[in-house]
Order: C-alpha cells, then sequence, then structure tokens
C-alpha cells in the first residue's frame, strides 16, 4: 500500500512532523493553527485529569513537557487516555527530576479516572468468611506510595499503602490508607483461602492468628461489603 | 436516512443528566461514540434511555478515514460493537485524517486533495462498511490549509462520494468558516455540491481568531447570523435532517434550546414555503 500512496504518505507525514517537533519549527501561519489546536486538545485533556498535579509544576513546565509529550503521540483512539500515556511518558523521561512525588500524584490521579470510566457488571458483594477465597476486583487497586499522596503534604517522604476503589453506592472513587499487613494479605489473596493467608503471614511475622483475626475482620469485610475485594 | 426526521442536537455529558428535568425533546440525537464506549457509571442509565427514547445517529472523530495507512480494524470493530449495542443505524465521520503510524493527534487534519486520495478513501470506506454492516456518511471538514491539491474542494468530495458510494454530511458552518478562510462562495459551493448524496447536515459555531485572521471552527460559540442564512439557502435546496453540535463552552439546555428552536422554525418556514 505505501508505494501506491507515497505522495499522500509524504504529505501526510510532513504534517504530522510539523505537529509533533511543533517548538522547533518555524511554520507558517497556517501550520500553526493546527499546532494550536492539538496543543490545546491533549493540554485540556491533561488539565482535566491531573487537578492536583498541575497546581504542584509551573505553567512554563507544563507546556513544556506537553511539547515534549507530542513527539511522542499516543496511540489510543480514546482522547481520556491521553492522559495515562502523558502521567507514563514524563515517569519514564524523569521530566521532573528530583520530584519523584510528582510521579506518585500522576499515578493517583490517573488510577481515580481510570477506575471512573471503567465498565462494571452488576455483581452482589460476596459474603465474608474466613475460609473463602478472594481477589481484588477490577474496581479497586491497591498501592504502596513512598510520598504523602493523601495527605497534606505531598513532597513528604512517608511510605504508605493505598487501596483505592470505585464505590458503587456514590459513584465516585474512593480511597482509603491500609496498613503493610493488609497490603501484603491483599497481594497475596491468590494463594488460598483467607484464613490460609493470614496464617502464613502471621507465621512470617510472629503474630498471634486470633489477634490478627480479631483486627483484621471489619476492615475486610467493609472492602467485601464494597465490592474491592470479590 | 431512516427514522431519522427533523431537527436533532449532539448529546454531551454536560447536560445528560439535566434531560430528565427539562421539557428540551429533540427530534433525534447524536453522540460521539469514541466519548461513550468508556463512561462514568453515573451516566450509563441515563444515557442508556436517551439514545434509545429518539432515533440515534453516531458521529465519530477517530476513525481518521484519509489516513495513509492500513484501517484500523480493531477500532471500527469497536465502533459496530458500539453501534449494535445501542442500536444505531447511522454511522457519520469526517473527511480528514487525524492519525498516522497510529499516532493520533485528536484533531481533524487536512486531506492532499488528489485523485489517488479519492482512492484511497474510497477502499477504505468499502473495508469499514464490510465491518459495520451499515453505510458510512462523510462529512466536509474545516480546513486551514491544504497541503497539496489537484482539485477545488467541491469537486474531490463530489468524486469521494460517488466512487464510495459514501453519503454527505453536510457541514453548514463548515462551509462557512472554509469559504471565509480560503475566499471562495459559500453559496457556490451548496449549489455544486451533490445534493443527492447528503443525508444530514451540522450547524455549529465558530469565532475569528485575531491572530491568525482566520475563523476557527470551535463549537464553543453560538451560530452566527451569517450561518443561519446560509442554512435557509441551503435548505430551499437540500431538504434533510439537521442538527446542533455544540462541544465547548457548553450553555444551559435552556439556552441551547432556543438555538434548537431558533434552528427549528427555519426548517418549518423553508418547507412552509415550498
Amino acid at each position: 500500500m505505501q508505494n501506491n500512496n507515497s505522495l499522500e504518505r509524504a504529505v501526510q507525514e510532513r504534517f504530522l512532523e510539523i505537529i509533533k517537533n511543533q517548538k522547533e519549527n518555524k511554520t507558517s501561519n497556517s501550520y500553526k493553527v493546527y499546532q494550536k489546536l492539538v496543543f490545546y486538545r491533549y493540554e485540556e485533556i491533561i488539565k482535566n485529569t491531573f487537578v492536583q498535579f498541575i497546581k504542584h509544576i509551573s505553567a512554563k513546565e507544563l507546556e513544556d513537557s506537553i511539547y515534549e509529550f507530542l513527539k511522542n503521540p499516543p496511540k489510543t483512539q480514546f482522547v481520556w487516555k491521553i492522559a495515562n500515556n502523558y502521567r507514563k511518558f514524563v515517569k519514564k523521561n524523569d521530566i521532573f527530576t528530583n520530584r519523584n512525588y510528582l510521579y506518585e500524584l500522576l499515578y493517583f490521579e490517573w488510577i481515580e479516572m481510570e477506575l471512573l470510566m471503567k465498565e462494571y457488571k452488576e455483581k452482589e458483594e460476596s459474603n465474608f468468611s474466613w475460609t473463602n477465597s478472594y481477589k481484588l476486583s477490577i474496581s479497586a487497586r491497591i498501592k504502596k506510595l513512598n510520598y504523602d499522596i493523601i495527605g497534606t503534604d505531598y513532597e513528604e517522604l512517608r511510605e504508605n499503602y493505598l487501596i483505592i476503589y470505585f464505590d458503587f453506592t456514590s459513584n465516585e472513587v474512593l480511597y482509603r490508607e491500609i496498613n503493610q499487613f493488609i497490603y501484603v494479605l491483599i497481594k497475596s489473596l491468590k494463594e488460598g483461602s483467607l484464613e490460609e493467608i493470614l496464617n502464613k503471614l502471621c507465621i512470617e511475622n510472629d503474630i498471634n492468628l486470633t489477634d490478627a483475626k480479631n483486627i483484621l475482620e471489619e476492615p475486610l469485610k467493609e472492602l467485601i461489603l464494597n465490592k474491592a475485594l470479590i | 436516512m431512516q427514522n431519522i426526521n427533523g431537527c436533532g442536537l449532539g448529546l454531551r455529558s454536560d447536560f445528560l443528566l439535566d434531560l430528565k428535568y427539562n421539557n428540551f425533546n429533540p427530534d433525534f440525537w447524536e453522540v460521539t461514540p469514541e466519548n461513550w464506549m468508556h463512561m462514568p457509571k453515573i451516566f450509563e442509565k441515563a444515557f442508556e434511555e436517551t439514545v434509545f427514547s429518539k432515533p440515534t445517529i453516531a458521529h465519530g472523530l477517530s476513525l481518521s478515514i484519509g489516513s495513509a495507512d492500513k484501517l484500523n480494524k480493531k477500532f471500527v470493530k469497536q465502533i459496530k460493537t458500539f453501534l449494535d449495542r445501542y442500536e444505531i443505524e447511522h454511522y457519520s465521520e469526517h473527511l480528514s485524517f487525524s492519525s498516522l503510524n497510529n499516532n493520533q493527534t485528536y484533531e481533524l487534519l487536512p486531506l492532499p486533495m488528489t485523485k489517488k486520495m479519492i482512492e484511497i478513501i474510497s477502499d477504505r470506506v468499502k473495508e469499514v462498511e464490510d465491518i459495520i454492516q451499515r453505510n458510512l456518511i462523510l462529512e466536509n471538514a474545516t480546513y486551514y490549509m491544504v497541503p497539496y491539491s489537484e482539485m477545488q474542494e467541491v469537486d474531490f468530495i463530489n468524486e469521494v462520494l460517488e466512487k464510495s458510494g459514501a453519503k454527505m454530511l453536510l457541514d453548514v458552518n463548515n462551509v462557512f468558516v472554509n469559504a471565509a478562510n480560503h475566499s471562495f462562495k459559500s453559496r457556490k459551493f451548496i449549489d455544486q455540491i451533490d445534493k443527492s448524496k447528503v443525508a444530514y447536515m451540522h450547524m455549529a459555531g465558530h469565532y475569528s481568531d485575531e491572530e491568525f485572521n482566520m475563523k476557527i471552527d470551535s463549537h464553543g460559540m453560538p451560530i452566527c447570523s451569517g450561518v443561519w442564512k446560509l442554512l435557509e439557502y441551503t435548505l430551499k435546496q437540500i431538504d434533510v435532517p439537521v442538527m446542533i453540535e455544540r462541544d465547548n463552552n457548553i450553555p444551559p439546555l435552556d439556552e441551547l434550546a432556543l438555538e434548537y428552536n431558533q434552528m427549528k422554525e427555519i426548517v418549518q418556514r423553508v418547507r412552509n414555503a415550498k
């Protein structure tokens, strides 16, 4: 196909190159219109998705990062997914050097969007039982963070663990901080029943199983009630 | 167009949830598949109720029918799934390209207007139609430059429609904007377009950009008097469904309803005068 439409392909490739490398090119007014339109399209999505993130960088930093991002355009046809591509791009290229908390903030805000936009089949919540096996729902994510993203000072180093989930009652994405023990427990859910996994973790950490059950039962029940664990 | 009559409006999430509290009731809706294939759960029920309550047209953004690439069949199959799911019979797209080598720009970029481009588009239209099992409708897009041309826009469009068998979505605002930006007569363009191919029409707003000294098709302003007049002129020749697209600075539903009613009055007036 390429051989038969070489002129058309060449014209389109040139056009794309001018848009992708817009900062470097001295182009005519007409190209500039397209450069601006494409830039604004990306900027709008990034600003709307990363509401907190953009408060922590300057307007120039945002602009420059989008110019760089434009050189590596996303493959997705869905505009709202641009945000995830941007998130991955700035992290991979370490655009915000020495500010790793920004990458965690981007993750947090992206997951919120992703869980909001997912289509969920209606499911009844599972009943709680220590002998049941559970898994993390597609409506939930767990994440270990190194910065206090859910606190007031994002820049503060503080190891913390989150479960982020879609709440089917309020139709909102909610999060809660969990302790490291529950985090590891949820990560290990595939390995057996709740009791089996908990028993294993208790042995590894020299914790009394009954005590652990008493402490964990209510939070786990709530996660199951909220369909974060199914 | 089967089931599509009268006047319509582009359905937007900005006012979807307000519809049940409002008496506004257009004759048909138009939806953008890419914006509704994934949606927050809070919209799901209202979206389904709305599209099943009235005839609905799907109007896509990311097909990139004029791209010199191979067709992205996976994406077209996703479109078909969407159309089937919501029982939508009509699917329109833009006569432009928005991606190349699978790099997306999310903007409608101008095509080289060549004989070969017409062939490429015609082949791709047939590929799309084979997958979606529906006819494709193509819209005359705005363009702020012509990257390469062997012919006039109107001849390019007529030939694409002829060769591909696609129907046309005639965007009246785009004709107005293109005519102003490229110094041709909008009414002459309307006179020359193959009227037998026009399936339905778009109306929208634009703004004048001082920096570029151009009119920009923004869908973010009320429709201006020049575009209303051009619609009236067009309706005298082409009696097809017509609708409003508003994508930016979306006003409250009551305000949109006023513009919709203005359009409805014009359509009625022209029909009564015939």
